[in-house]
């Protein structure tokens, strides 16, 4: 085991994948010679070339189509989006083109494209900087959506995803880039798509997240282990396919959940979640489930304002309180 | 010292009269013949009720279409071909059977989608056509990231796709262009100037109706010719593929034209064109043209066109049975294929 951080867990994942299959190759604004904006692609354009570490122009609509193309021919690209912010003016190509060719080709063709891209709010990037929209894309069938939360997970599920035969938006989190973790030795080491995790057991409430708001459930789980409250935190990774048995397994134990995401709630993550906890767990709730979410207003700069709009611990851990008091456990 | 101009987006030297021989031209004859019959029969099934949604024509396109396709590789590892809804040629010169494109139209099991998709939204692996999500320049940034995997993987495969001229006023045309240019893939981009966008005549969608001249301002080189002599075209296009096999880069042609009829079978175009304008382009018609060279250019004999009119004119029919014949995919099938293992939650 060794400890490193989330961006060097990426950067490995990618250095792996490029040297274990030629057809993989990286392509993105500002990857190569500059290492891409938050340094992910380190050392990559210098080891692997030109070639397969593919500087564009400032054209996302432009070369997420072209990483479309070159799936469909075979080849593995693995596109950098600056911010999943800029995405926006790629959705025709990512939503009517990779989610779609598949099922339209009759099957036949398929888009083994990872788009990896980071979201989140924290660093005072202000409303267009600062957004995780991974929920919308979520939403449409034939692109897997995943997002990791710890170490291991980015380089494993990282490597699971390009060597997937379909369409992957790999969304990073601009926060976790500096958060460290243990990583297994083994290089062999992937996780799959579509599995959920529970990363710390409990017995009085279910609290749901993914990417960096993990984090976050985990220190609310803390703070109210001191008060013999133990909450149950499960990590979703992917959110399409998503593991929504791992949830109802758990808040069968539990009879509470908890859903909290950086996105905005309506029509969120945890809007999807509820639903299904409803159908699967209806006999054993003790409570409705609940959900936090991101302020639904545009993310503002002033250091106190953004604090007031995010999905804090604080938040998290008085929605937990306040669904354990109405069904009467103080 | 000034360093000397360098010449970086020129026009093209004409390439030196091509030989097509009477053979050639003949299989292009058919190609045209094939279809135009092709689509006048599918707008009279539309006019019938046959057949779902509304019915795009490419008449008077034919020469665009056989020729652009025609100097290809087919097949699975043949070159990428990626036509607009004006093609339907392309798409049989390229290799789909003409009842698969009734079928298609049909919405039956044995269109190319599998009823998953309709009209010209044709794709086909064993052909190299990409499915078509849009004709609206979505296509041109696909194409060159296939152009790319061949450039990348060392194969002398080329890409193509073509598109109208309302196209060219979208985002991808340019940041697709720009990025071939820039990648110096194998890619020929082909414009279809037919004047048209809907009810959205040229001079209202760019004020550069030379579509080529919009290469020429990323870098590639680009030309424009008769887009209703299909010898023409079949030349032009020929030359640009052999420049893109020999690993120069992007090529852009301009095939000037004349939409003769409405965007679609529903749209009332007596409203919005004006009749002497179809009336003049109508003298040009490229398959008239084409029968005119070959009879009086090259004297082949009556009969033999005939013939091939005859043969063409007993496939559609025959290709007409086949589809109508065929069945419907079962519904279980709209909840298959979304993702590669058949298992994954869509």
């Amino acid at each position: 085991m060794a400890d490193l951080t989330y961006r060097e867990a990426l950067r490995r994942a990618l250095d792996d994948e490029l040297a274990r299959d030629p057809d993989v190759f990286l392509m993105g604004e500002e990857i190569g010679r500059f290492e891409g904006s938050y340094k992910v692609t380190a050392g990559l354009w210098q080891k692997y070339g030109p070639e397969r570490v593919r500087e564009t122009p400032i054209s996302e609509e432009g070369f997420v189509g072209a990483g479309i193309g070159a799936a469909m021919m075979g080849l593995r690209p693995v596109v950098e989006i600056m911010t999943i912010n800029f995405i926006l003016v790629a959705m025709d190509q990512v939503i009517n083109h990779a989610a779609k060719i598949r099922y339209m080709f009759g099957g036949a063709v398929g888009v083994p494209m990872v788009i990896r891209t980071p979201g989140g709010a924290g660093a005072q990037l202000t409303a267009q900087h600062s957004q995780s929209l991974e929920a919308w894309f979520a939403g449409c069938p034939g692109i897997k959506v995943v997002a990791p939360a710890s170490v291991a997970d980015a380089y494993g599920m990282l490597k699971t995803a390009i060597r997937d035969d379909d369409p992957v938006l790999f969304c990073e989190n601009l926060v976790m880039y500096n958060v460290t973790g243990t990583m297994p030795d083994d290089p062999d080491y992937t996780v799959p798509l579509g599995r959920a995790a529970v990363v710390r057991e409990g017995s009085d409430l279910t609290l749901v997240a993914h990417s960096y708001t993990v984090q976050r459930a985990l220190r609310v789980a803390d703070t109210m282990s001191r008060d013999g409250i133990e909450i149950e935190v499960v990590d979703l990774r992917s959110l399409r396919p998503l593991d929504a048995e791992t949830v109802a397994e758990s808040v069968r134990k539990t009879s509470r959940a908890l859903i909290a995401e950086e996105g905005w709630s309506t029509y969120g993550v945890g809007a999807e979640l509820a639903a299904r906890i409803h159908r699967l767990c209806f006999d054993d709730l003790d409570a409705p489930v609940e959900r936090v979410g991101g302020a639904e207003v545009p993310m503002p700069y002033s250091k106190p304002l953004e604090l007031a709009a995010l999905p804090l611990e604080s938040k998290i851990e008085a929605a937990a309180r306040g669904l354990l008091a109405e069904s009467g456990i103080a | 010292m000034s360093t000397p101009a360098r010449n970086i987006s020129a026009v093209p030297e004409p390439a030196p009269a091509p030989r097509i021989s009477d053979e050639e031209a003949l299989n292009l004859y058919y190609w045209m013949v094939l279809t135009r019959a092709t689509e006048e029969r599918a707008l009279n099934l539309y006019r019938q009720g046959k057949l779902p949604g509304s019915y795009y024509t490419g008449r008077g396109q034919e020469a665009i279409s056989v020729g652009m396709a025609a100097p290809l590789r087919r097949g699975a590892d043949g070159d990428w071909l990626s036509p607009w809804i004006r093609d339907l040629g392309s798409y049989l010169v390229h290799g789909v059977p003409v009842w698969r494109m009734f079928a298609q139209f049909m919405g039956k099991a044995g269109s190319t989608t599998r009823g998953k998709d309709g009209n010209l939204h044709i794709g086909g692996y064993e052909w190299n056509i990409p499915c078509q999500v849009s004709h609206m320049a979505d296509m041109i940034p696909l194409t060159v990231g296939a152009a790319l995997a061949y450039k990348q993987r060392g194969e002398d495969r080329v890409a193509v796709t073509s598109f109208g001229d309302g196209a060219t006023s979208r985002g991808d045309f340019h940041e697709g262009l720009n990025i071939a240019a820039v990648l110096e893939v194998p890619a020929v981009f082909v414009a279809e100037n037919n004047r048209w966008a809907y009810t959205t005549p040229i001079s209202k969608q760019t004020k550069v109706t030379d579509l080529y001249k919009k290469a020429l301002g990323y870098g590639i080189p680009a030309i424009e010719v008769d887009g209703n002599d299909v010898l023409a075209v079949y030349s032009a296009m020929s030359e640009a593929v052999a420049h893109c096999r020999a690993g120069r880069g992007p090529r852009f042609i301009e095939c000037k034209t004349y939409r003769m009829a409405g965007h679609a079978a529903h749209d009332k175009y007596e409203s919005y064109m004006p009749m002497e304008l179809l009336a003049e382009w109508s003298d040009k018609d490229p398959l008239k043209r084409l029968e005119q060279a070959l009879r009086e250019e090259r004297t082949i004999d009556e009969a033999k066109l005939e013939g091939i009119r005859t043969k063409v004119k007993d496939e559609v029919h025959e290709a007409v049975e086949r589809a109508d014949d065929d069945g419907f995919a079962d519904p279980s099938e709209a909840h298959l294929g979304v993702f590669a293992e058949a298992d994954t939650d869509a």
